[in-house]
């Protein structure tokens, strides 16, 4: 995979700066964060990447909720042992079903339930610590130690597709401290990342188009392969 | 992420300088004068944060050519990062933006994030107390949606249903059967029936953030938002908005765009992964039609933009 160092000299070209460390524009504090701005609203907009962990989760017992695991910006999805499938559900339906759902206990988790983007709840409370497998939506970048300085090893989690519309998106947001014509003229650049991550939010489709309205991605709808 | 964090994005974007350098002593705790490797954008009265393994917020209280002087409740090495957005320019005496002044405007971007978005909740035990119907909300709640005692989910309801249910409910104790905020006091929640022992309820709700933020402080948005800068740009377009040398209408415009579709991105996210805790209530939602990035605003008749390098002397 592509790390921000192959595609920051690519944002200078952009914005008519030799390739290096930058004059006008620092590329250490500046271009890399605007890429990795750029990689997170793509995250918004088309919800990837998506992360299935490859080292099995445990579930205490005796407790309801939990926290999503680090760097997951929201749950998609939580499997139990064997790859048993764990029914998404929402605290308000859980409650409608069985008010007594907090004090329950069992052997195997039968519902989950996302409480936020931080936390997960699960029914019923378990007798037993069990171990699941959780996928998410991963952060496209974890957050450095501060001040925020990227080195440019990061690698981006998102096909080739992608970089293309992150330079577009740093070399637009960059020329935002030129302000003025300079800055509006920037703004095709701002375009073409939305058109581009709007293509790839389709990709989605196969995975759960629930997610996304034509205003801001793709359609909301049941999948191709729900609907066939 | 920090609060500073976000101020170090927008420094850059109004093109004032960061500092971003190493403390050059060692000290121990108490007040110490020290030699940084660079005193570039540091004044007196500047908060600045020096990291290490025991970080905290100073207060630069006397600055040279060549060292400052502050207060430090920890010891540091003399390789601790000193780092900070201070917006110098024009500091002391004639600031264009103050660090108080800027987390300000951080703190209140991130209050109204939350409060469009709720993407953060919290669980909070509270006393129930035998003989009191009425209790106050958590101080940082937003939007209550769960209760429960003992492990029993509570119904939320409204007193008006109640009333048609049951007239004499308020004349009764016993088992807590449902909450309602309706036709009380602001910010307050009551339970019918008026509970009859002391016991403990647990509310979930979305919380808020506190009204004023330290340079160190966390941030309560999760760290995608931050990162997509949604937060920068709001904070931006505060900036850009105030009367002064910075206005710039356009960029005000601009940015408070980007804050608003960011806004709407981040409450579509929610909805699409069923992460927002939800009564059946329905929630307003931006469309395409509030916001074209290119929609900025027309120049004054008569009123010609900037010439742009490309234009001048152009024949």
């Amino acid at each position: 995979m592509a790390t921000i160092g192959d595609i920051e000299g690519g944002v200078q070209d952009r914005l008519e700066e030799q390739r290096g460390p930058g004059q006008f524009w620092n590329r250490q504090f500046e271009i890399r964060p605007l890429l990795v701005e750029a990689m997170s609203m793509a995250t918004l907009i088309a919800g990837e990447p998506e992360i299935r962990q490859t080292a099995m989760t445990t579930l205490a017992a005796n407790q309801n909720v939990f926290p999503a695991p680090p760097n997951a910006v929201a749950m998609l999805k939580i499997e139990g042992p064997g790859g048993l499938v764990i029914k998404k559900e929402t605290l308000w339906s859980l409650s409608q079903m069985n008010y007594l759902w907090e004090s329950e206990t069992g052997p195997t988790v039968k519902h989950w339930f996302p409480i936020g983007l931080g936390q997960y709840g699960i029914y019923p409370k378990l007798t037993a610590p069990v171990q699941v497998i959780i996928t998410y939506v991963g952060l496209p970048v974890p957050v450095p130690a501060s001040p925020i300085a990227y080195t440019g090893a990061e690698t981006i989690p998102f096909q080739v597709e992608y970089l293309e519309a992150f330079q577009e998106y740093a070399a637009s947001m960059a020329r935002l401290k030129e302000a003025t014509q300079e800055f509006l003229d920037g703004l095709k650049e701002f375009d073409r990342f939305l058109s581009r991550t709007w293509e790839l939010s389709k990709f989605a489709t196969r995975k759960g188009s629930l997610r996304f309205t034509r205003s801001k991605g793709v359609e909301a709808k049941v999948t191709d392969v729900t609907s066939r | 992420m920090i609060a500073d964090n976000i101020l170090q994005h927008v420094s850059y974007s109004l093109i004032e300088p960061y500092v971003n350098t190493a403390l050059g002593t060692g000290i121990g705790a108490g007040v110490n004068t020290v030699t940084p490797t660079s005193v570039a954008g540091i004044y007196v009265g500047a908060q600045l944060i020096v990291g290490g393994a025991n970080p905290e917020v100073i207060v630069v209280t006397a600055v040279t050519p060549t060292q400052i002087t502050a207060a430090f409740t920890n010891a540091h090495l003399n390789t601790d990062p000193l780092f900070g957005s201070t917006f110098p320019s024009g500091e002391t005496d004639h600031s264009l933006f103050t660090q108080t002044e800027m987390l300000g405007y951080l703190a209140d971007v991130q209050n109204e994030f939350l409060l469009k978005v709720r993407p953060v909740y919290f669980i909070n035990t509270v006393a129930v107390a035998a003989g009191i119907r009425f209790y106050s909300q958590p101080g940082d709640a937003i939007r209550m949606e769960h209760v429960s005692i003992e492990s029993v989910a509570l119904r939320n309801s409204s007193q008006d249903d109640l009333d048609f249910d049951n007239p004499g409910w308020p004349n009764q104790a016993g088992a807590v059967t449902h909450w309602f905020q309706d036709q009380i006091n602001n910010q307050m929640y009551g339970f019918k029936f008026t509970p009859s022992i002391n016991d403990a309820a647990e509310i979930w709700y979305s919380q808020r953030a506190a009204q004023t933020l330290g340079l160190m402080d966390t941030l309560l948005v999760p760290d995608i938002f931050c990162q997509a800068g949604i937060l920068k740009y709001g904070v931006l377009s505060r900036c850009f908005s105030k009367d002064g040398e910075q206005r710039d209408p356009y960029r005000a415009d601009f940015c408070d765009k980007m804050f608003k579709f960011g806004i709407s991105l981040a409450y579509k996210f929610m909805q699409g992964v069923d992460a927002a805790l939800s009564t059946g209530l329905p929630q307003p939602m931006p469309t395409a039609q509030d916001f074209n990035p290119f929609a900025v605003p027309q120049l004054p008749q008569g009123q010609q933009a900037a010439p742009t390098p490309f234009q001048v002397g152009d024949n």
